[in-house]
C-alpha cells in the first residue's frame, strides 16, 4: 500500500514552493511586533542589577508618577504561582524575593507608550542584598560553593549515567588509551526577530497572546499557571516568526506571562518587543559544556572502552538542562561500537545566563568532542580518519553505547560517510594538502565528522501529536495542525503532505496558525519531530477525509467504498473508469449526503523505553545518519581560518520536499561555521558583554562558503513516506568537521570552541572578559 | 520601531555658512553625516535597550557613566559643497561628507590612493558605506577606524572651517589626539581632507577581522613604498587597531629606508612596528596576539609593495 503511494506521488517529493514564501517577501507577513490592539499598552521588564541577590524591597512610586504609567506590577499582584518550567517549575516570570542571574525580572511598568514605559522602568528601585555569586560550572559543584536553588545539593541539576560492559577490562584490552579534554562556549540562536508578543484580555476572564512563540502549547502552561487558570481560559496564537532554533520556548513563556498578566490586570491589551540587547542579556543559550575523554583502542584502531565526563553549564534555571544533557549521552560515544562504555553527565546551576534549546539539543557539543577525539586516534595510529570511523562505525545491527540494537532502519553511516569524502576529493586531498603547505604560511586542510542522531523525543517524555484537515464545500481544505511554523517550512510540508493524501492542487489548501484554542496539544516544536511526527498526524488525518469523500462517491455511484479509488483531482471506479466524479462535485456529494469532511489526525510515536540508572535502553524509535567534510584555508601568522567548502551528506529518510531539505543543510551548515568559528557569548560576573551584533559576530554572507548537499534517502518504516529529520543533524556536525581539517592544516589541535584567531594562533583564547567567567578557560 | 535616543533638537542646515553661524550659537552641537557611528553611540548611551547593569545604574554600556544630556545634532548630510572629490594638480582633495562608498568607487581616489579606496571599501557593509562618510570616519577617532591608515601614509591634511577663526589645516595626526579624541574646537567644522597623491607610490592595505565583513578591524596596516632600483627610496607604513591615534611608524620605516629591500629586512620593519606598538600601548591583554600578527602584517604589505616592483613575490 505505502509503496504504490510513493510510486504515484505529485507532490511528496518534489520540489513545493512555499505556501508562505510570497507574503514573506511581500511583506504581508505579520510577526509578533507587527500586532496591536486599539487602548493598547507597552510593557517594559525591570531587570536585576545583580547576577545573585535578595530582593528586599522594591519601590515604584517614582515610576508610578511618570507621565503615560498605568501600573508597576510586582511578583505580589501574580494571581496564580510565579514560577514555570518545562521541565522544573521553578523559573519566576517576575522575582519575589531573589534574583539568579542578571536577566531575571523584577518588576513590569505599563505605560502608554514604549519610550515611557522604558522611561518609567529606570525609576523602579529595587533594593537588593548582594549575595555569594558561582560563575564557574566546575566550582559551582564544589563544597561550600553557594546554593541558587536551595533544593539542589552541590547545584547539581542532573547527572545521567550510562554504564555498559566492563570498562577496566576493556582499557586493558587496549594497546594506546588517550585521555583528552575538550570544552565548547555559550552561544545565541540569534533568531533575526527578537522576542515580541500582543496580549489581550478574553472572555469570561480570560487571555489571548499572539507572539513570537515556539511553542505555543508549553507557552500556554506557563500563562496558566502564573494567572492561576484554567486551559482553556488561555489561547496562544503562534504569528509568523523570525526564526527561533529552539530559542523562544522559555523566554517566550516569560514574556507571554508578563505581557498576560498585564493584560489581566489592567484589562487592556499590553504589547512587549525586546530589543537585541535584552534578547542577548534575557534569552537563554546552547550550554558551555567541558568533557573529558578516555579512550582505549588496539594497535588497528578498534575501540575497546570509553570513559566520558561532560558538566554543562545550566546557569541559574533549570529549563531544558535535564533533557539537554540526556541527549548527549545517547551521543556521547558517537556512531561507533564501543563494547565497554562509562558515562557520566551532569549539568551544574550557576548564576550565568540559564542555558536550555538551540537547535542540536546537547549534541554539538559531543559531537565536537568524540569527532575531534576519533582524529586524535587516527593521527596517533597512523591511520587516515576515514578508515578509523569505517572500523568502528555502526552497520546494520549494531548495538549503541546505550544498548538500542539498530535494527529497525537503514544504518548508512557507511553510505553517508562513502558519499561526502568521495564528493569532497577526501583520498587525494588529505595526501596532496600537506605536501603543498610546505614553506606556506597559509595553509589548507580537509577534516571530516559524523554523528547519528534520534529522532523527536525518544525517551525524553510523551511524542504524540494532531492534525486537522477540514475540508469545506468549496472543495478548499484548512489544514492546522499542534507543530508551529517556526521558519523550517512545516507549513509548506503539511500542506504537501495533505495535498497528496487527500490528492487536490496544494492551491486548495490554506494553513491556519497554531492556535492552541483550535487544535489538541500536540507537544512542542523541538527535536527536529516536525515532519516524522507531525506529517504523520497529516498524513492520518486526510487519509480519513479522503475516505468520507470516497464514500459518499460510492454511495451516489451505487458501489462500494473498496471499489473507489481517488486519484488527482478526481475519484473513480475502480471497476469502470467512465465513473469519473471531480473532486468539488464529491465534495458536494459529501455535503448533501451530510457527511462529515473535517478529520482528526493523531500519531503515537513507537514505543521507546530507558533504564535512568544504567543508561540502557531503547533511547529512540528511530535515528539518522550524517557526515560533513569541511576544506579549510588557515593564516598561520594571523590565526584566521576559512572556511572554503564544505560538503554535507545526511540520510533524511526520504525528502518530502528536496529544496526545502537543501535549505537545512545550508542553513544548519552556516549555524555550524559559526560555531566553530566565530560565536560566544562573553559573560563577566554573570553580566552579557556581547550585547548585539557588532560584538557577538554571526557570519556573514562573505564568510559562508560553497556548500555541497548530498541528500541520501532511506525510507523509514516508522516515517512519514519514508521521512525522518534533517533540522538539527546538519548543524551539530560543521564545527567538528571545521576543528577537524583546521588540526590537518596546521598539525596541531585545538580543543576548545569556537577557533577564533587567538586560539588558533596561541593555542588559548585571550578575551578579556575571561577568566572572570564561569565555564570559560583562563 | 522608535527607540528613544537623547537628542534634543535636529538643525538640518543649507550651507556650509549657515551650519558654521549654528555651531558658533551651539558648541556643544554633534554634527550629524552619515549617522553610522553616532547615532548607535547616541543609542548606547541613553541605555535604550535596558538592561541591567551590575551593581549599579541601568543602561550606558561601555566607557564612562550615564550621560543621558540630550544632544543638538547639526545635519549636515545634505550639503553637496561637502561631498565633491576631486584631484587638484598632485593633490586630492575630499569634502566630508563624501559617502564611503563614494570614495571607494571614485576614480580619481582609486589613481592618486588607491590604499584609501581600499580602506573605503572595506567599511562595514554596502548599507554602511552608502551613508557613512569619511569625514564621520575621521571625526569619531576609533583606533580601528579603516580609514586613518591609509589617510595617514599620504599625509592627510584636515581643513576645518569656523565662524570665528576661519580655515584651520592640522595634520590627520594633529587633529585626532586619542581614541574617540581630536582637538577640533566645539564650533569647527571638518569640511574637507587633502591628501598628497603620487603614482610612483607601490601601496600596500591590509585589514585583519574576526569576519569577512561587518566586522570592527582586529589590526589595519597601509604601506607606501617607492623605489629606485632595489632601494627602498622612500616608505610610509601606518597601522590601526595598534596605536592610540593615527600615525607613522618610523622606527619600522628606519628599517627600511635607503636599503636595497630584502625578506630580512622586511622582517626587520614588522618587528619594528610591533615593538613601537608595544613601547606606545604598553602590554594590554591582547598584546601577545596583537605583537607578533602586526609583525607579520608588516611584513608581509612591504613585500606586497615589493612584488608589485619586481623584487619579491606576494603572496607565495
Amino acid at each position: 500500500m505505502a509503496a504504490e503511494r510513493v510510486k504515484r506521488a505529485r507532490y511528496v517529493g518534489a520540489p513545493a514552493q512555499r505556501v508562505d514564501g510570497f507574503d514573506k517577501v511581500t511583506g504581508r507577513a505579520v510577526f509578533g511586533a507587527d500586532m496591536s490592539a486599539p487602548n493598547m499598552l507597552w510593557g517594559q521588564v525591570v531587570r536585576s542589577q545583580h547576577p545573585h541577590a535578595l530582593i528586599r524591597a522594591i519601590d515604584a512610586s517614582a515610576a508610578l508618577a511618570c507621565d503615560g504609567v498605568a501600573a508597576v506590577l510586582t511578583a505580589s499582584d501574580v494571581p496564580g504561582d510565579i514560577r514555570f518550567g518545562v521541565v522544573v517549575p521553578h523559573q519566576p516570570v517576575l522575582c519575589s524575593d531573589r534574583v539568579r542571574y542578571m536577566g531575571d525580572g523584577v518588576a513590569l511598568v505599563l505605560a502608554e507608550t514604549r519610550e515611557q514605559a522604558a522611561e518609567a522602568a529606570r525609576l523602579v528601585k529595587a533594593d537588593y542584598q548582594p549575595l555569594p555569586a558561582v560563575f564557574d560550572v566546575e566550582e559551582a559543584m564544589r563544597d561550600g560553593a553557594p546554593l541558587i536553588h536551595d533544593d539542589y545539593p552541590g547545584n547539581v541539576v542532573v547527572h545521567h549515567r550510562v554504564r555498559k560492559g566492563d570498562v577496566e577490562a576493556g582499557f586493558a584490552q587496549a594497546d594506546l588509551i588517550l585521555e583528552r579534554d575538550y570544552a565548547t562556549q555559550l552561544v545565541e540562536h540569534a533568531y533575526i526577530e527578537p522576542e515580541a508578543v500582543l496580549a489581550l484580555p478574553g472572555r469570561g476572564g480570560g487571555v489571548e497572546v499572539y507572539g513570537s512563540i515556539q511553542n505555543p502549547f508549553s507557552c500556554r502552561r506557563a500563562v496558566a499557571r502564573v494567572l492561576g487558570l484554567p486551559l482553556a481560559k488561555v489561547r496562544i496564537v503562534q504569528c509568523d516568526m523570525g526564526g527561533s532554533f529552539g530559542g523562544k520556548d522559555e523566554v517566550m513563556s516569560a514574556m507571554s506571562a508578563r505581557a498576560a498578566l498585564g493584560a489581566l490586570l489592567t484589562s487592556r491589551p499590553v504589547k512587549m518587543v525586546n530589543t537585541r540587547e535584552e534578547s542577548l542579556v534575557e534569552s537563554y543559550k546552547r550550554h558551555p559544556y567541558r568533557m573529558h575523554y578516555k579512550v582505549g583502542v588496539t594497535r588497528e584502531g578498534r575501540i575497546t572502552a570509553m570513559e566520558i565526563r561532560m558538566v554543562a553549564d545550566a546557569g541559574a534555571y533549570a529549563s531544558q538542562s535535564p533533557f539537554v544533557t540526556w541527549r548527549s549521552t545517547v551521543q556521547a560515544t558517537g556512531p561507533y561500537e564501543v563494547p565497554a562504555v562509562k558515562t557520566d553527565i551532569l549539568a551544574a546551576f550557576t548564576n550565568n545566563t540559564y542555558t536550555g534549546a538551540m537547535r542540536g539539543f546537547g549534541a554539538p557539543q559531543a559531537v565536537f568532542a568524540n569527532e575531534s577525539l576519533m582524529d586524535e586516534i587516527a593521527l596517533e595510529l597512523g591511520i587516515d580518519p576515514v578508515d578509523v570511523r569505517r572500523l568502528n562505525g555502526y552497520r546494520q545491527g549494531s548495538v549503541t553505547a546505550t544498548g538500542h540494537k539498530l535494527d529497525e532502519h537503514t544504518v548508512s553511516l557507511m553510505e553517508v560517510i562513502d558519499r561526502a569524502t568521495e564528493a569532497a576529493g577526501w583520498r587525494e586531498k588529505r595526501q596532496r594538502l600537506p605536501l603543498e603547505n610546505r614553506g606556506k604560511t597559509i595553509v589548507r586542510g580537509i577534516g571530516m565528522a559524523c554523528s547519528f542522531r534520534g529522532c523527536s523525543l525518544g525517551a525524553e517524555g510523551v511524542d504524540a501529536t494532531g492534525a486537522i484537515v477540514s475540508v469545506q464545500t468549496d472543495g478548499s481544505v484548512i489544514v492546522s495542525t499542534g507543530l508551529a511554523e517556526n521558519g523550517q517550512g512545516l507549513r509548506t510540508i503539511f500542506s504537501q503532505i495533505a495535498a497528496e493524501e487527500l490528492g487536490v492542487d496544494i492551491g486548495r489548501i490554506v494553513f491556519l496558525p497554531c492556535d492552541t484554542s483550535g487544535v489538541p496539544d500536540g507537544g512542542p516544536t523541538v527535536a527536529s519531530r516536525s515532519t516524522i511526527m507531525g506529517g504523520n498526524a497529516v498524513r492520518d488525518a486526510a487519509r480519513k477525509a479522503r475516505r468520507a469523500l470516497e464514500d459518499a462517491v460510492a454511495q451516489e455511484l451505487g458501489v462500494s467504498s473498496e471499489e473507489i479509488e481517488a486519484g488527482f483531482e478526481e475519484f473513480s471506479a475502480i471497476g469502470d473508469r467512465t465513473l469519473r466524479v471531480g473532486f468539488d462535485q464529491a465534495v458536494a456529494m459529501a455535503w448533501n449526503q451530510a457527511r462529515l469532511m473535517a478529520s482528526f489526525g493523531w500519531h503515537q510515536a513507537p514505543k521507546v523505553n530507558w533504564d535512568e540508572h544504567v543508561g540502557q535502553g531503547k533511547a529512540y524509535f528511530t535515528y539518522v545518519y550524517g557526515c560533513q567534510v569541511a576544506e579549510v584555508a588557515v593564516d598561520t601568522a594571523t590565526g584566521q581560518v576559512r572556511v572554503e567548502r564544505l560538503t554535507a551528506a545526511h540520510d533524511v529518510g526520504r525528502a518530502v520536499n528536496p529544496q526545502a531539505v537543501q535549505g537545512q543543510f545550508y542553513g544548519g551548515m552556516a549555524m555550524g561555521l559559526g560555531y566553530g568559528l566565530l560565536e560566544e557569548v562573553e559573560l563577566k560576573k554573570g553580566a552579557t558583554r556581547t550585547k548585539n551584533f557588532d560584538q557577538y559576530l554571526i557570519p556573514t554572507a562573505m564568510d559562508v562558503p560553497e556548500m555541497i548537499p548530498i541528500v541520501v534517502e532511506n525510507h523509514d518504516p516508522y516515517g512519514a513516506y519514508g521521512a525522518k529529520t534533517i533540522g538539527e543533524p546538519t548543524c551539530e556536525i560543521t564545527a567538528a568537521a571545521i576543528a577537524n581539517a583546521v588540526a590537518h592544516a596546521v598539525g596541531c589541535r585545538v580543543r576548545e570552541l569556537p577557533l577564533d584567531m587567538e586560539r588558533v594562533l596561541l593555542g588559548e583564547c585571550l578575551r578579556v572578559a575571561r577568566g572572570e567567567r564561569g565555564s570559560e578557560r583562563p | 520601531m522608535s527607540i528613544r535616543m537623547p537628542i534634543a533638537e535636529v538643525y538640518r542646515t543649507s550651507s556650509v555658512d549657515d551650519a558654521l553661524a549654528f555651531l558658533a550659537e551651539h558648541p556643544g552641537a554633534r554634527p550629524l553625516a552619515g549617522g553610522t557611528d553616532l547615532l548607535v553611540e547616541l543609542r548606547t548611551r541613553w541605555g535604550g535597550p535596558l538592561v541591567g547593569k551590575p551593581g549599579g545604574a541601568q543602561g550606558a554600556d561601555g566607557g564612562g557613566g550615564a550621560d543621558l544630556s540630550p544632544a543638538s545634532l547639526l545635519d549636515i548630510s545634505g550639503l553637496p559643497e561637502l561631498r565633491d572629490i576631486r584631484a587638484d594638480g598632485r593633490k586630492l582633495v575630499i569634502g566630508a561628507c563624501a559617502r564611503v562608498a563614494e570614495v571607494a568607487s571614485s576614480p580619481q581616489v582609486a589613481a592618486a590612493a588607491p590604499t584609501l579606496a581600499q580602506a573605503a571599501g572595506s567599511v562595514g557593509s554596502v548599507q554602511i558605506r552608502n551613508r557613512a562618510t569619511l569625514g564621520g570616519n575621521i571625526m569619531n577617532a576609533s583606533p580601528a577606524a579603516d580609514s586613518l591608515p591609509a589617510l595617514a601614509v599620504h599625509e592627510a591634511v584636515c581643513v576645518l572651517r569656523s565662524q570665528r577663526g576661519g580655515e584651520r589645516r592640522l595634520r590627520l595626526g594633529e587633529l585626532v589626539t586619542g581614541p574617540y579624541c581630536t582637538c577640533a574646537r566645539p564650533d569647527e567644522l571638518l569640511v574637507a581632507v587633502e591628501l598628497e597623491g603620487g603614482s610612483g607610490w607601490r601601496q600596500s592595505y591590509m585589514r585583519l577581522g574576526r569576519r569577512q565583513a561587518m566586522t570592527i578591524a582586529r589590526l589595519i596596516v597601509a604601506v607606501l613604498m617607492r623605489f629606485e632600483g632595489s632601494t627602498v627610496a622612500d616608505v610610509r607604513i601606518s597601522a590601526g587597531a595598534a596605536f592610540p591615534s593615527p600615525r607613522r611608524i618610523e622606527p619600522a620605516e628606519r628599517a627600511l629606508l635607503g636599503a636595497p629591500f630584502s625578506r630580512a629586512a622586511a622582517r626587520e620593519a614588522g618587528e619594528a612596528a610591533a615593538e613601537e606598538m608595544v613601547r606606545v600601548c604598553g602590554i594590554r591583554w591582547s598584546t601577545r596576539y596583537k605583537q607578533p600578527v602586526l609583525a607579520a602584517l608588516v611584513e608581509r604589505a612591504v613585500r606586497q609593495c615589493a612584488a608589485k616592483e619586481g623584487l619579491d613575490e606576494w603572496p607565495e
